[in-house]
């Protein structure tokens, strides 16, 4: 493996870091099987794409991209909390939705954003650093900046009670937490981060497809999965942490499998891989009688 | 305190399973009150305590609080004067949190939840003082999961955690209905300690006469929905088991002539 992939794996993994704290809030904390996350990170990418084309700044476009992307959140929780459909099936009507949505935004299926300005070519005149270098820091940066951010407000007293509410929603009403609210700041948080990474991605990679966002939530749910099989904790740090490093162990097993030409295996069966992945994480974790690793999907 | 009017709860309204579980026309709990509540199942007891805190809301009649008509108020909003341990000790608490956790999540009963961190070195100072007496050595596992603790510790720490912070009302249902005697025995005394250093009113709702009696100023009897005995302070001091069996036993009688009254007249 070439020191390129490598660092491109690294790159890509702390992008999908983003996706996978994502997917442990809505997955893991509120315990909301919410598939929207495949709307909101290419939704992020359209925002981002067609507000940099319209010649604004690129730090606005991601701030607008992930703004999108709360309100996607918060039309999933209206769905579910207010309409009261499924929790899977409100996500999936979201998806399905943003899907016409995002093209739409865009005007049609995809944008370029080629020779624009974006993030990575501030970053790389500001700090006169390769476009490859600029590229690598911005993905971890946010990432990192991310992850922090996400832990220090799950272990705060408003994160607590939304973990509370992913536990036991039973209970929660009588110690004055109301599942509603909860749910609501979830999905809102959950889908802005995803929206978030749609925008880093698009701006990484220089452009945005209504199609990007197919498998992102089996993406996000591998690296969760991995992330918990290394580091078994339930300890908001930890629990964050441990899924942007299973992102990018995800990420890395993915490029050693695509570079090695392992069974002729092409980009296009990522999605394959990573069903078997998720698939193979439920069963080891039935059979394995840890109960931190029991995953609680219902 | 809280006064009661009208009340009616209905289950299944406009449904063939139609279930009048609960009518209580008129009734009071007053500031310092420790009631006992007995009844068979399904009496309705749980739905009353429910009505009380808000999880069921009633058909008709009212609710007040300290004369303000809080009807329309829900669960969470009266969870900063209502607090409530629950029958069950596995459901009751947060058994994927550990039990620091589920501390700090009972401290912000009643208060607004903030960025700040919910977990403080004076917090743990303050759980790890409140779980030392319990000799359970509790103390020292805070990092541990609720749900590693046998249910008698379990329920000990939701009677903490339902009393950690100020309240008007504290509500038991049967909280020790999973307990063997001795643990039993160790819950009621923390609950008379706890009760009586902090002047708390409680609604205790229990399967055990003996506890019925034993605690408390005040018991009552529920029956297919209603409140047919109501024994005040003076008599239920010299209250004994027999003696309830005849009040009960009376009442049942009352109602049958009632009855015979009704189809009499027609
Ligand atoms: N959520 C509900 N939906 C429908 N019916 C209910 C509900 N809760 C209680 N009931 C019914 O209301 C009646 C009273 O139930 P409740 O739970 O208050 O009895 P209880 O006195 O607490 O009995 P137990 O001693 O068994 O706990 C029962 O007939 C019960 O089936
Ligand atoms: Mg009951």
């Amino acid at each position: 493996m070439s020191l390129y992939s490598i660092l491109g794996a690294i790159q890509l993994g702390f992008v999908y870091g983003l996706v996978a704290i994502a997917v442990l809030l809505s997955f893991r904390m509120i315990n909301f099987p919410d598939l929207s996350v495949d709307g909101s990170f290419p939704l992020g990418a359209a925002v981002c794409a067609t507000m940099i084309l319209g010649g604004w700044d690129p730090w606005m476009a991601i701030f607008c991209a992930m703004l999108a992307g709360a309100g996607a959140g918060a039309i999933t929780a209206f769905l579910s909390e207010n309409v009261k459909i499924l929790d899977l099936l409100s996500g999936i009507l979201t998806m399905t939705a943003l899907y016409s949505v995002n093209i739409r935004i865009m005007g049609r299926p995809n944008q370029s954003l080629l020779g624009k300005e974006t993030i990575v070519t501030q970053a790389a005149e500001r700090f006169s650093i390769s476009p490859m270098a600029a590229k690598l820091s911005i993905a971890i940066a946010i990432c990192v900046t991310m992850a922090l951010l996400v832990g220090i407000f799950l272990a705060s007293r408003f994160g607590l009670s939304l973990r509370a509410v992913g536990t036991n929603a039973n209970v929660s009403p009588a110690y004055g937490i109301s599942k509603k609210s909860r749910i609501y700041t979830g999905l809102s948080v959950s889908n802005c981060i995803a929206a978030l990474a749609g925008a880093v991605f698009c701006q990484l990679y220089g452009f945005a497809d209504v199609s990007m966002g197919v498998g992102t939530i089996v993406i996000g749910l591998a690296a969760v999965i991995l992330g918990e099989a290394f580091v078994r904790s339930w300890a908001p740090f930890a629990a964050v942490f441990a899924c942007v490093l299973g992102a990018i162990i995800y990420r890395f097993t993915i490029s050693i499998a695509l570079e090695g030409d392992v069974f002729g295996l092409t980009t296009s069966d990522l999605n394959l891989i990573s069903s078997i992945v998720v698939t193979a994480a439920f069963l080891f974790t039935k059979y394995s009688r840890q109960k931190n690793l029991t995953v609680k999907v219902k | 305190m809280i006064q009661l009017n009208n009340i009616e709860v209905i289950f299944g309204k406009n449904t063939a399973n139609e279930n009048l579980a609960l009518k209580i026309r008129d009734f009071q709990i007053n500031s310092g009150d420790f009631l006992t509540v007995i009844g068979s199942n399904g009496a309705g007891k749980s739905t009353f305590l429910n009505l009380i805190s808000g999880r069921v809301r009633q058909n008709s009649g009212d609710v007040y609080l300290n004369g303000k008509n809080i009807s329309k108020t829900n669960e969470t909003d009266r969870s900063d004067w209502c607090a409530r341990v629950f029958q069950d000790p596995l459901t009751g608490t947060y058994g994927q949190l550990t039990i620091e956790e589920n501390f700090a999540l009972a401290m912000d009963r009643g208060s607004r939840r903030n960025i700040f961190p919910a977990l403080s070195r004076e917090r743990r100072a303050k759980f790890h003082d409140l779980l030392a007496p319990l000799e359970m050595n509790l103390e020292h596992r805070l990092k541990e999961r609720m749900e590693l603790l046998s249910g008698g510790q379990r329920q000990a720490i939701s009677l903490l955690m339902a009393t950690i912070k100020p309240m008007k009302i504290l509500l038991l249902d049967e909280m020790t209905a999973a307990l063997d005697p001795a643990m039993t025995n160790f819950i009621m005394k923390l609950t008379s300690k706890i009760v009586e250093t902090n002047k708390l009113t409680v609604l205790m709702v229990t399967h055990s006469m003996e506890q019925a009696l034993a605690y408390g100023n005040r018991l009552i009897m529920m029956h297919k929905g209603e409140i047919i005995i109501d024994v005040g302070p003076e008599e239920k001091k010299g209250l004994t088991k027999d003696r309830l069996m005849d009040l009960f036993k009376q009442t049942r009688g009352q109602q049958l002539d009632q009855d015979n009254l009704l189809l009499s007249n027609q």
